[in-house]
């Protein structure tokens, strides 16, 4: 909902679909402008391709090629809604970025080292002046839409459990974490130790938000203006 | 003093905030057309340039979002909607983003200081969809700042203000006045936002009056004082915030109130400030309050639909007058011509 971190360069996300995309692609604007070598990225979901401001935006980065690099992460869902019911058959969104002659890839989400080079790539055309880039990664949320539970768990019927549990079986950590060890470049104690290490700093961050008091009401009226 | 339009006074107050400040641009339909925004865009375009006076796209919305991205990383963004009624299209952008930026993130994801100005139509076939007047709904949303300059002066300080503001401002403009003359000093100044002014001194009755009805409500002060009626004028300037306390002291002086907006009055900013008179100064009115707006209509366009939709300083000055259980025959051709013809 509210998420920022200006120490990792995170402006800011947003509940309302596609505002994230302009603000990258003014971001850009500004880099552009500055004549600096900074790229502006946003994220966002399928869902937000129903918005109009998406192709606003994209028009605009590629009519000033903007340094800016738009990356979907196709879930097939926008909250409970499939894909069929918001996309004609055959949409390929690929196809709608480069109809705004944008260019465009789409790949497996769920690969890290898919995502990585595709990423790689995209940014160091975009840093040599080749305008916006669009990154399609089909991947997928395993839980419901809001909340820690599995939509079977609450009988919800829009997708089956089937489908998550494939889903499951891509997951991008476990099949990263099976390539390093058939590579030979982790072992499996040091893939477990990583794991712990993560474990224990959510659990601690966990524990430090539950201890954390609640804000005074007097600060109701902080950071309006 | 030297008199200058109030579209030179918007100009000037652009071209010495950009010298004062190269994160400044300007962006939007028309900007940097020869026309300029009645002209109030051309001497910037002239001397800054395409990399700082660009054309936009239809997309007020996206435009919107793209210079709040260009605010969060440092550049001081102006927006200009030739109508204001374009900007619908933009509120989500101003109203979810915008306006919320600080409290959403906490106050740690800095500031986006945003600068639009807006056009408000009348007259010359503009009709239903390019004559509105947004104050009343934008100043309802905290985090937005609004203001409505009348005057010359106030059209310079209030934009140079602005564009030193650390939080969104949304500056209406009503195209009645570009050409309209005023004292206005040579060096940059800063008119603060959220002050009213008293623009004309009284004790009979308060007039409290946004944009291009100030204008009127001065007009119809000086022909009240031929009828032997003191009025005192408010340009109340700035909608959010409100200067309350210059409105509740006039009201506590003259006992009276009269609130001649440029919109409507449902829910609307004349409303507001008889809710204001009536929670805060109800002890010193001495009459009901009137509220003077624009016909409940759409706006119409036609002329002589017109003439009837908007009230004139005659409509002010008759009100005061029934206020005051006064008449007078004289009433009733006081009002100007207008004689824009168009089409900006």
């Amino acid at each position: 909902m509210h998420l920022t971190d200006r120490s990792v360069g995170m402006l800011g996300s947003s509940p309302i679909l596609g505002e994230g995309i302009a603000l990258a692609a003014g971001s850009a604007l500004a880099f552009q402008m500055d004549g600096v070598d900074r790229v502006a990225t946003s994220f966002f979901g399928e869902g937000t391709f129903d918005e109009g401001i998406v192709y606003e935006c994209f028009n605009y980065a590629s009519v000033n090629k903007l340094p800016v690099l738009f990356v979907c992460e196709n879930n097939f869902y926008a909250t409970e809604s499939p894909v069929e019911v918001r996309q004609p058959s055959g949409t390929q969104l690929i196809d709608r970025a480069r109809a705004f002659k944008i260019d465009a890839q789409k790949i497996d989400g769920n690969d890290v080292i898919a995502v990585y080079e595709a990423t790689r790539s995209a940014v160091e055309r975009i840093r040599k002046g080749g305008g916006p880039f669009f990154l399609e990664c089909e991947t997928y949320r395993w839980l419901e839409h809001v909340g820690p539970m599995y939509d079977h768990e609450l009988k919800r019927t829009y997708r089956s459990q089937e489908e998550v549990e494939a889903w499951i079986k891509r997951c991008p950590v476990t099949r990263a974490a099976r390539r390093l060890l058939d590579r030979g470049i982790a072992t499996q104690a040091q893939l477990d130790g990583w794991l712990a290490e993560v474990k224990a700093e959510m659990d601690r961050v966990v524990a430090e938000a539950k201890a954390s008091p609640w804000p005074d009401a007097s600060t109701l009226f902080e950071n309006v203006y | 003093m030297r008199k200058i339009k109030y579209s030179q006074a918007l100009s000037e107050a652009t071209v010495q905030s950009m010298e004062r400040d190269p994160n400044i641009f300007m962006t939007g339909i028309a900007v940097d057309y020869p026309s300029g925004i009645f002209g109030s865009t051309t001497e910037a375009t002239k001397r800054f340039g395409p990399k700082r006076v660009f054309d936009a796209p239809a997309m007020e919305n996206a435009l919107t979002g793209i210079a709040i991205g260009a605010a969060a990383v440092g550049k001081r963004p102006i927006i200009v909607h030739p109508r204001n009624d374009f900007m619908f299209l933009a509120f989500d952008m101003m109203i979810n983003l915008a306006a919320k930026w600080k409290y959403m993130y906490g106050g740690n994801a800095g500031s986006v200081p945003i600068v639009v100005r807006a056009v408000i139509g009348k007259g010359w076939g503009q009709g239903a969809s390019h004559s509105q007047s947004l104050q009343s709904v934008l100043a309802h949303f905290p985090g937005l700042n609004v203001v409505m300059p009348a005057f010359p002066a106030d059209a310079k300080g209030l934009l140079m203000s602005a564009l030193t503001h650390d939080s969104p401002v949304i500056m209406l403009e009503h195209r009645t006045l570009y050409d309209t003359e005023g004292d206005v000093p040579e060096e940059p100044y800063f008119t603060p936002i959220g002050k009213a002014a008293v623009v004309r001194e009284g004790k009979d009755v308060t007039i409290v009056a946004t944009s291009f009805m100030a204008y009127e409500a001065l007009h119809a002060a000086e022909q009240l004082e031929k009828e032997g009626i003191s009025a005192e004028v408010v340009d109340v300037r700035s909608i959010r915030p409100l200067d309350e306390e210059t409105i509740l002291q006039s009201i506590r002086k003259t006992g009276r109130l009269i609130v001649a907006d440029t919109s409507w009055e449902l829910c609307g900013f004349s409303s507001e400030v008889a809710a204001l008179a009536a929670e805060k100064a109800f002890n010193h009115l001495k009459a009901p309050v009137r509220r003077i707006n624009v016909a409940n209509c759409p706006a119409p366009v036609s002329q002589p639909l017109e003439k009837a939709f908007y009230p004139t300083a005659t409509t002010i000055a008759k009100a005061a007058l029934a206020m005051l259980g006064k008449h007078s025959s004289a009433f009733g051709d006081i009002d100007r011509e207008d004689n824009f013809k168009g089409p900006y």
